[in-house]
């Protein structure tokens, strides 16, 4: 007969679990695992939900959404598939919840360690409450006012709590980031083995984005402004040189780099790259199987001439008919894969993506062409292509950026620009350098081009698309420009455009439908089980 | 623990005191004498001890031999001391009631040949069994009921046949004795095994049907046991799954439909081994199955018993039998049938391009395409290119005997289905096998009588490595697997199934199990009995899976990653019982109590290795192999965190009582703790009671039975546990998760909290049964039919009632409170005589409602893609929620009359679907979602007829389901399913709506992404609902058994060949696809997700068997 009381042998217990320091770190670890995530129920697929966002905005569309957190079905903006009730906006609510949960636990518990030492403990809560801080503030992008939960909850407690209006959270998410950042390094200071947590420059940089978020220009310039002056102070940050390189997995931790989502080869690697890259990439090479998340028409349109002008402005030479991504800001080819584009794949080599139908000269190649089973904008993604990844796998060690320094300069540029003071001394320090960079040459790309505010804004935003493109920014600056209805209605007829493909290469591809009701869509509606079940939960207006 | 020392010490008390005999006549014979005797006559020893014994006795002068005595005796009992006097004299007592004995000679009889004919009242009975009483001689009568036996004249002959009441004939020697035998009254002697012991089944109160092995296994190819049973008892409900072979079987098995939110597995015992697998059992070893579905019968399991339980008895050899050798075997073919197939290239290619057109798209393939598609013909990309003809074959050889004191059984099976599936190049073909050897034996030692069994099983079952069927269907019919030059190519679909089955690499799961149990029984008096039972069973399971790497043409690869991985399980589960039983008669009463006391312990432990980039042709680790990090369920792991123990300690206990067999109580309890539980909570009792009631054997009821029958009413409550949940839940504890994050480029583990429940304890189940048991015509007609209610309470599940802004998920909570109500009926007719029909028939409902949800919750809707599962209080346990379809727009004055979805302003035209407006309020919205069915089966049906004549014989056995309703999405519904992942209609999706085809069943033809598409296609509605009912015709046999005049000259006993078909016919509604396939397991936790049915088709099996014994 065996002993009736049986416990488990490969668990610690809440009596001897803070006393081990691992596993404080390990604790700690988990609230950093789960920054981003939310897109597919029952999966804390980071990763996913980082890229698949692209498809809630205009960069992006996903062909096949299920399981990917729906992006297409939510953009359909269709009442029968975007509603309280969906699985995606039950996890995206959930998902940061835990997160914020995971930080509490850590920051009630974390002082039964005695071993740690009281220096450490404190960088460790800075950490955590950075976290929790950058958790709410996801939550306030997707849900507007939103309970503010600041320590572990019983059930009894959750169900009651009501929602904080946005303006108290945003307050308290200043004040913890003001917290952190007092309480954290700047990142010189933090051991070689302790890259990837946040510092206080991360701290900094998270309080701009989130006054940018809020429209509070002055005190966000303060801050990037201090980033940018005070570099002894809060960390030495710098733009790469080269563009491709801030992404690149054996480049980690560079200059550039504020935030990220820590990934190694081969234990926490992501994979979803197979669903993003062209088919055919050479002999031997690794190729993509699946196209589910394609670049548009729309956003390969946005990036500029290499004149710096518009594609649509008189004089920018560009014909859409003949070598349309021929003289154009050179991130666009860091960023999406265009017809002919020239790869260089993962054994070194070169090959000539063919994507217009009808162009490839031979099977092999023809495997790119545009249709229902490979891309079906015409266009196949290139940023965060990882040629490190092992062989045949896009198994990728990666790290995902949340903030990098071109954000900061960008910040700066929009602030300035919002409060009627940009001028070429703020765009020498923002624009030009990213745009040198990025490989722009002429002076007209370069220098000040002295516009109206107005067309300054529309120059600033559309350098932010540019330059960070597919990295999950975008549906949330569509939303805070407001413009999300103008950028994301695809009615009948008027459908998100793939390239000029169809027809015989005479008329652009017609992608899919969408919806964007400004009186509902701008803010996502407070789940269906959450109001259930908590009855001092309110839904949001026109849900 | 202490609780439990205290139950054995209260037993040992009980034991002992039934013990001691209470019984103390004092016969005269008894008294005890003292003699010295030397050389007397027997006569006058006779008066010696007439005298000093005060007894008397009796004796014939001239049967007396002259022989002198010598005896000495000191304070022996009188009767003794006369039994020695007589030693060696050929002399036997017989001892009468009054103090008389008398003394007579030991008379030989002369040994005589008996003959006869044995019938019953409708003709000659062959294969009646004669022996002659107290010895080993014995006879079967032929085929015209002749016998012939050797018997002292004075002997009794003894006749049993199966179905007839047994008959002692004294021969009184006779040489001649033609009999005549009655058809058993079924009901007063059928024996039916319960928990711990039989009954009679007409003793029963509560609600068991017996299925006799030889009825659900014989003849049948059936791939399992559980296989076996579906449609052989009313309301033992099973549902398969999926037809592929594998290990385990895709069954879902409840008794009396789902009472819980969690799982309704019932519980098996198999020779009174608790949790045994039936899976790896051999179907030809069942003797027989009881299943108990009611609190009566089932509520002795106690904690486990809330969902039923199944006792599976196995065969055993007889005492005093010669050795017998049986063989049966069946081999034959399956043959899949294929219920959709993809529409031809060039008409797909049409269609493709009317889609295109409805959505304001160019065409998708040229004229020039179009013409060349036409020209080149269908591809073979299609499931009849990689699934052929399988053959199937089971084997048993058994061989049993015994002598008077010992039995014994021993038998091999073996069983192999091959998969359709085009075979792997590396690893042979797909497939099952599975071999089993048992050993039974019993041996009867003085007081004691001892059993053993030993079993053995392997299970080898090769799959492929890659789920290929679904890519297989993906494609259009332009595609084909390979090109001119063999060479394997990709098209729509960017990997090759046909190159994935042969080269692509396979999973090989080979599994042991060794099953030994022995059980001692001691009589200490004839009424009371003690014995115990332990069992135990090991097993080692391991699986290989193998991953090769494939290049196709022009482009593509898989199984980039290379992997090779071992996973291993080794299981020890033991099964310790101590029982007490104490049945007596006491003039018209009867009683048996019975109480015992069990351990069951389980430690099951599990490693695993993967290793990716091996040798791409052998598997072996090379250069740049590494070894994939991971936890419990993937990667590789240790057996620290993967090591599950459970235990569990009971008492039981059951006292029936029966007053002139017409009065019938039992009253059952058990009390079982669960290391599962808390220490507080740990502790769980059952109790039933139940009666019944033969009404037919009451006087004013003596003209019904003579005219009717027998009429006999049943009830009983009580109340059943269940202790599903995973351990360790009330200890809140943290989880180590290796991997979760990295800092420096170097991983890190991470630790997450688990939630406790401290509060957890049983699932209560409160079962009333009501039940009438009848015989008519003699006998030939029986019927039985039950009522039963249950509700369960304190269900185990996650609770529901939290916001997920909670932000932890929850342990099991005791939550839910469920109602399951239905009836059963069963009836079975028999007709006698050289044409022997027998007829069984049985339907039965259940019908769940959910009472309680969770603290106060009411409903949860999960959403499972285009679909809604709502478990909502006042409905069954889950239904399927969805808009309701109002017809197609025929015009566009329609469309812009009709209310629709307020975002599609645009974009909906003729052909597209119009949704009913619940509300009225002139639109579409969540408001206007209905209940569209229930995925649960109602009504289930089971038909057997068997029928005989002069050797020729014939088997027809049908189920099925009177009402299922299955929502059913994916590519056999939705045409060129989201447009990129789907390139090709089916004949199930092809009568669509077009303007010259608007009666059509699916709306017009539209591009993922399109208005039209999202209206249509993306709307959970009642398009996707089918009508799942349907009935099956499961098993044909037609036989012929060799006469056994025939037969006996070759010393064989019965020969018997047969055709026998399974699954040849299936009427539904749901054509296109499997109505029996369902996306709910047996736990229905709300994790499921939507059906898409792509799956092994069904298999029609035809083949031949044979069935000797020798």
């Amino acid at each position: 007969c065996k002993k009736i009381d049986l416990t488990p042998k490969d668990r610690y217990t809440d009596d001897n679990f803070w006393q081990v320091n691992a596993n404080a770190f390990n604790a700690l670890a988990t609230c950093y695992s789960q920054q981003i995530s939310g897109g597919q129920p029952g999966s804390s697929s980071a990763a996913q939900a980082y890229f698949y966002n692209e498809a809630l905005s205009d960069n992006a569309f996903c062909p096949l959404d299920v399981n990917v957190g729906t992006p297409t079905q939510i953009s359909s903006g269709s009442d029968a598939n975007f509603n309280p009730g969906i699985n995606r906006v039950k996890y995206e609510w959930g998902s940061y919840y835990t997160n914020i949960r995971s930080c509490n636990l850590f920051l009630e518990n974390i002082d039964k360690n005695t071993t740690l030492g009281a220096t450490l403990i404190g960088r460790m809560k800075g950490e955590a409450r950075y976290l929790r801080a950058h958790a709410l503030f996801r939550l306030t992008n997707f849900f507007g006012d939103v309970p503010l939960i600041t320590k572990v909850l019983t059930p009894e407690e959750a169900k009651v709590i009501a929602k904080t209006p946005k303006a108290d959270v945003v307050k308290f998410i200043l004040s913890e980031l003001d917290a952190a950042a007092a309480a954290l390094p700047k990142k010189e200071d933090l051991a070689a083995a302790d890259r990837g947590r946040v510092t206080k420059g991360a701290a900094k940089a998270m309080k701009a984005r989130v006054l940018l978020y809020n429209n509070q220009w002055a005190e966000c310039a303060a801050v990037c402004e201090d980033l940018m002056n005070n570099q002894a102070e809060n960390g030495t940050y710098a733009l790469q040189a080269s563009f491709p390189d801030i992404f690149s997995a054996t480049n980690k931790y560079n200059s550039e780099v504020i935030a990220d989502l820590g990934y190694q080869q081969p234990d926490r690697t992501w994979g979803d790259w197979g669903d993003f890259g062209p088919f055919y990439t050479g002999p031997g090479a690794t190729a993509s199987s699946v196209s589910n998340l394609v670049p548009t028409q729309d956003l390969v349109e946005s990036f500029l001439t290499l004149d710096g002008k518009n594609i649509f402005e008189p004089g920018s030479g560009y014909d859409e008919n003949n070598a349309p991504y021929a003289n154009r800001d050179p991130r666009l080819g860091y960023t999406v894969v265009y017809d002919k584009y020239v790869w260089v794949n993962n054994l070194g080599n070169s090959q000539v993506i063919y994507i217009k139908p009808g162009t490839a000269p031979d099977p092999t190649n023809k495997k790119n062409e545009a249709g229902p089973t490979a891309t079906t904008s015409g266009y196949y993604w290139r940023k965060y292509y990882d040629p490190t990844a092992p062989k045949g796998t896009f198994s990728s060690g990666e790290n995902l950026i949340i903030q990098r320094w071109a954000e900061v300069l960008l910040m700066e540029a929009e602030a300035k620009t919002m409060l009627g003071q940009m001028d070429a001394a703020v765009w020498d320090k923002t624009i030009k350098p990213l745009r040198v960079r990025a490989g722009f040459t002429k002076n007209t790309a370069l220098n000040y081009p002295g516009n109206t505010t107005m067309k300054m804004i529309d120059q600033v935003r559309n350098e932010r698309r540019c330059e960070l493109a597919f990295e999950s920014l975008r549906y949330d600056d569509i939303k805070r420009w407001k413009i999300a209805e103008t950028v994301l209605n695809h009615q009948p007829g008027n459908e998100v455009r793939g390239a000029k493909f169809a027809a015989g290469n005479t008329a652009f591809i017609k992608l899919v439908v969408r919806t964007f009701n400004p009186a509902k869509h701008y803010l996502w509606p407070i789940p269906t089980e959450s109001l259930q079940t908590d009855p001092n939960l309110t839904q949001n207006p026109g849900w | 623990s202490n609780k439990f020392s205290l139950m054995l010490k209260w037993t040992i008390i009980l034991t002992f005191a039934l013990c001691i005999k209470v019984s103390a006549k004092s016969y005269s014979q008894n008294v005890k004498i003292n003699v010295d005797l030397k050389n007397m006559p027997l006569r006058e020893v006779f008066s010696v001890l007439e005298k000093k014994g005060s007894i008397r006795i009796l004796f014939s002068e001239q049967d007396m031999p002259d022989k002198l005595v010598t005896l000495k005796a000191d304070s022996i009992p009188v009767i003794d001391v006369l039994e020695k006097a007589i030693t060696n004299l050929n002399l036997k007592l017989k001892v009468y009631d009054n103090g008389l004995i008398a003394v007579a000679p030991i008379v030989a009889a002369a040994k005589i040949t008996v003959k006869g004919v044995v019938s019953d009242p409708q003709g000659v009975l062959p294969g009646v069994s004669i022996t002659v009483k107290g010895t080993k001689e014995v006879t079967i009568s032929d085929a015209n009921g002749k016998f012939s036996i050797n018997a002292e004249s004075n002997s009794i002959l003894v006749f049993t046949s199966i179905g007839y009441e047994p008959l002692e004939v004294p021969v009184d020697g006779k040489t001649t004795l033609n009999v005549t035998m009655q058809p058993s009254n079924k009901n007063l002697n059928e024996v039916v095994v319960i928990g711990y012991g039989t009954a009679r089944k007409v003793s029963l109160t509560g609600a068991v049907d017996r299925v006799s092995g030889s009825q659900a296994v014989d003849g049948r190819p059936v791939t399992g046991a559980i296989q076996a049973l579906q449609g052989e008892s009313p309301n033992l409900i099973i549902q398969q799954r999926g037809w592929s072979p594998s290990a385990g079987g895709s069954y879902n098995i409840n008794i009396r439909g789902t009472g819980t939110t969690g799982n309704n597995d019932p519980l098996i015992v198999i020779d009174g081994i608790i949790g045994g697998d039936i899976n790896t059992l051999n179907p030809s070893d069942i003797d027989n199955i009881s299943v108990l579905k009611d609190a009566g019968s089932a509520a002795i399991y106690g904690s486990r018993s809330a969902n039923g339980v199944i006792l599976v008895t196995t065969k055993k050899g007889k005492l005093g039998t010669k050795p017998s050798i049986a063989y049966n075997g069946i081999y034959g073919t399956q043959v899949p049938h294929f219920t959709f197939h993809p529409v031809g290239a060039y008409e797909n290619a049409l269609d493709k391009n009317m889609s295109m057109a409805n959505s304001g798209k160019p065409p998708q393939y040229t004229d020039q395409q179009l013409a060349d598609i036409k020209a080149k013909g269908d591809g073979d990309w299609r499931l009849e290119t990689i699934m052929h003809n399988a053959p199937q074959t089971n084997q048993n050889l058994t061989i049993s005997g015994g002598s008077p004191t010992n039995t014994y059984l021993m038998s091999f099976g073996y069983f192999d289905q091959r998969n359709y599936l085009e075979r792997s190049l590396i690893n042979g073909t797909y497939g099952l096998r599975r071999f089993n050897f048992r050993l039974n034996q019993t041996a009867i030692l003085g007081n004691f009588s001892t059993g053993w069994n030993l079993t053995y099983a392997k299970i080898q079952y090769n799959e492929p490595f890659n789920d290929v069927v679904g890519d297989v269907l993906r494609a259009p019919l332009t595609d084909s697997f390979q090109d001119a030059q063999g060479r394997y190519i990709t098209g729509f679909v960017p990997s090759n199934p046909l190159d994935l089955l042969r080269n692509g690499g396979f999973q090989f799961t080979n599994n042991d199990e060794i099953n030994g149990s022995f059980n001692v029984a001691y009589s200490i008096t004839p009424a009371f009995k003690i014995r115990a039972v332990f069992g135990g069973t090991v097993k080692a399971n391991t699986q290989l899976q193998r991953q090769v790497e494939l290049d196709y043409y022009p482009t593509g690869q898989s199984n980039q990653s290379r992997q090779t991985a071992n996973y291993n399980t080794k299981s020890l589960a033991t099964n310790t019982n101590l029982i007490a039983e104490y049945t007596k008669n006491f003039g018209k009463h009867y009683l048996n109590v019975l109480v015992g006391l069990a351990n069951e312990s389980y430690t099951s432990e599990g490693n695993g290795i993967r290793k990716s980039l091996t040798d791409s042709l052998l598997g072996i680790p090379t250069t740049g192999t590494i070894i994939d990090p991971g936890n419990t369920n993937n990667g590789s792991y240790n057996s620290l965190s993967n090591t599950i123990e459970t235990s569990l300690n009971s008492y039981f206990g059951r006292v029936s009582y029966a007053f002139a067999n017409k009065y019938f109580l039992d009253g059952t309890f058990r009390g079982d703790a669960s290391s599962n539980f808390p220490k507080n909570k740990r502790w769980g009792f059952f109790p039933s009671i139940g009666g019944s009631w033969r009404l037919s054997e009451e006087e004013f009821m003596s003209n019904y039975k003579e005219k009717v029958g027998d009429l006999r009413v049943r009830a009983n409550y009580g109340v059943l546990g269940s202790q599903n949940v995973n351990a360790y839940q009330f200890i809140s504890s943290f989880n180590t998760n290796a991997n979760v994050y990295a800092f420096n480029n170097t991983a890190t583990a991470g630790a997450t909290r688990n939630l406790a429940n401290a509060g957890l304890t049983w699932e209560k189940a409160a079962t009333l049964d009501i039940g009438a048991d009848a015989t008519f015509f003699n006998g030939q007609l029986t019927l039985g039919a039950d009522y039963f209610n249950k509700i369960t309470r304190d269900i185990l599940a996650p609770r529901q009632d939290v916001p997920t802004l909670f932000g932890s998920g929850f342990p099991s909570y005791n939550v839910s409170k469920v109602q399951d109500r239905g009836w059963e009926v069963k009836i079975t007719y028999a007709t006698r005589g050289t044409f022997a029909q027998n007829f069984s028939f049985s339907i039965s409902d259940a019908k769940s409602k959910l009472l309680a949800f969770s603290y106060g919750q009411t409903e949860n809707v999960f959403q499972r893609e285009e679909f809604e599962f709502v478990r909502r209080v006042g409905y069954p346990i889950t239904v399927y929620q969805g808009y309701k379809t109002a017809g197609l727009y025929q015009s566009q004055a329609e469309v812009d009359s009709y209310p629709r979805f307020a975002n599609y302003t645009t974009g909906l035209g003729p052909g597209d679907w119009k949704f009913v407006d619940k509300n009225h309020d002139g639109k579409i919205d969540a408001q206007d979602k209905f209940v569209l069915g229930d995925p649960f089966p109602r009504y289930t049906f089971g038909f057997n007829y068997n029928a005989a004549y002069k050797g020729f014989d014939l088997t027809i056995f049908i189920q099925g389901v009177l009402k299922r309703s299955a929502l059913i999405r994916g590519e056999l519904i939705e045409p060129y399913h989201f447009s990129n992942y789907g390139g090709t209609i089916y004949d199930s999706n092809s009568d669509f709506w077009t303007p010259q085809n608007t009666n059509a069943k699916y709306p017009r033809l539209a591009e993922n992404g399109t208005v039209a598409n999202n209206n249509d296609y993306r709307t959970g509605s009642d398009m996707y609902l089918f009508n799942a009912a349907y009935g099956r015709l499961k098993n044909v046999q037609i036989g012929y058994s060799l006469p056994v005049g025939l037969l006996s000259k070759i010393s064989v006993k019965k020969a018997r060949v047969y055709f026998t078909a399974q699954n040849i016919l299936t009427i539904s509604p749901l054509k296109f696809t499997d109505p029996e396939g369902t996306e709910f397991g047996n736990n229905l936790d709300n994790t499921v997700g939507a059906n898409s049915p792509r799956g092994y088709p069904v298999p029609v099996f035809y083949g031949m068997g044979l069935d000797m014994t020798f």
